[in-house]
């Protein structure tokens, strides 16, 4: 049961990063998408359809993370322990409270897209995005390694 | 009265709050996996188990931020905090690096 749940959670994480990196990149990109290479349309992207896609994935994906941690605190903690792999175990505190702390970045987030705030909070709206895409690359690749280390049995 | 939820005094108090019970270790309640149990307060339970505090800490941040995003308009965090907003969250994340240090050492 744990094994499928861990899967979800792998592949709406999967979904969150590309769906963040995408739009990071297209607020990067100062112009609008006109041409037809595959930049302009990779850039070109619907940020509202891409914020509320990220709010659902970051949730979704947090609560099956949420679902598996404790069998990840038995299962794979312990022995990370005692194998003196203190660093691992630091590695997964930090996806841990990063991905908690991203939790309240959720409703900023989505006020810093809307519309009435596009002429204001430009800095805010791009910082706020690339801390969400830190939290979700830092916990997408921390994630990887420690499975590769010692997976959920 | 209509109520009105501040996003951004929500994510001040959150971090605020997670910081401080990161800090303080006082998690609303612990979680057992091992017996499925929880236990309010950051006492831990001898003999149930390793203790799992991430729920307590998580539960605890998100329901006090609510009360205070209903509570506190966000009109004066919106004028006065324009374009350093980010630099709440990114503290809150150096401040968790610098708690878990301990694992690297």
């Amino acid at each position: 049961m744990m094994i499928a749940v861990l899967i979800v959670h792998g592949l709406f994480a999967v979904t969150l990063l590309g769906a963040i990196t995408h739009q990071i990149v297209a607020a990067l990109r100062a112009k609008p998408a006109r041409g037809p290479s595959f930049i302009e349309h990779y850039t070109g992207v619907n940020q509202r359809v891409f914020t509320w896609a990220v709010v659902i994935l970051y949730g979704t994906t947090t609560l099956s993370g949420a679902i598996i941690y404790p069998s990840y605190r038995l299962n794979v903690r312990v022995p990370f322990e005692e194998m003196s792999l203190g660093w691992a175990v630091g590695l997964f505190e930090l996806k841990e409270h990063f991905g908690g702390l991203g939790l309240c970045l959720l409703p900023v987030y989505a006020w810093l897209w809307q519309p009435q705030q596009m002429q204001s909070h430009a800095r805010d709206r791009l910082a706020i995005t690339a801390i969400l895409g830190f939290i979700v690359w830092w916990d997408f690749l921390v994630g990887h390694v420690l499975n590769n280390i010692r997976g959920l049995p | 009265m209509r109520l009105r939820f501040s996003p951004i005094t929500f994510m001040l108090a959150y971090c605020l709050v997670y910081i401080a019970a990161l800090l303080w270790d006082l998690p609303a309640f612990l979680y057992y996996p091992l017996h499925g149990q929880l236990s309010w307060g950051p006492e831990v339970v001898k003999g149930l188990g390793p203790a799992m505090a991430w729920y307590g800490i998580m539960a605890e941040a998100a329901l006090i931020a609510a009360i205070l995003a209903v509570i506190v308009p966000d009109r004066w965090f919106a004028n006065h905090m324009q374009n350093v907003l980010w630099a709440v969250p990114v503290t809150a994340m150096i401040i968790c690096t610098f708690l878990m240090r301990t694992f690297f050492g």
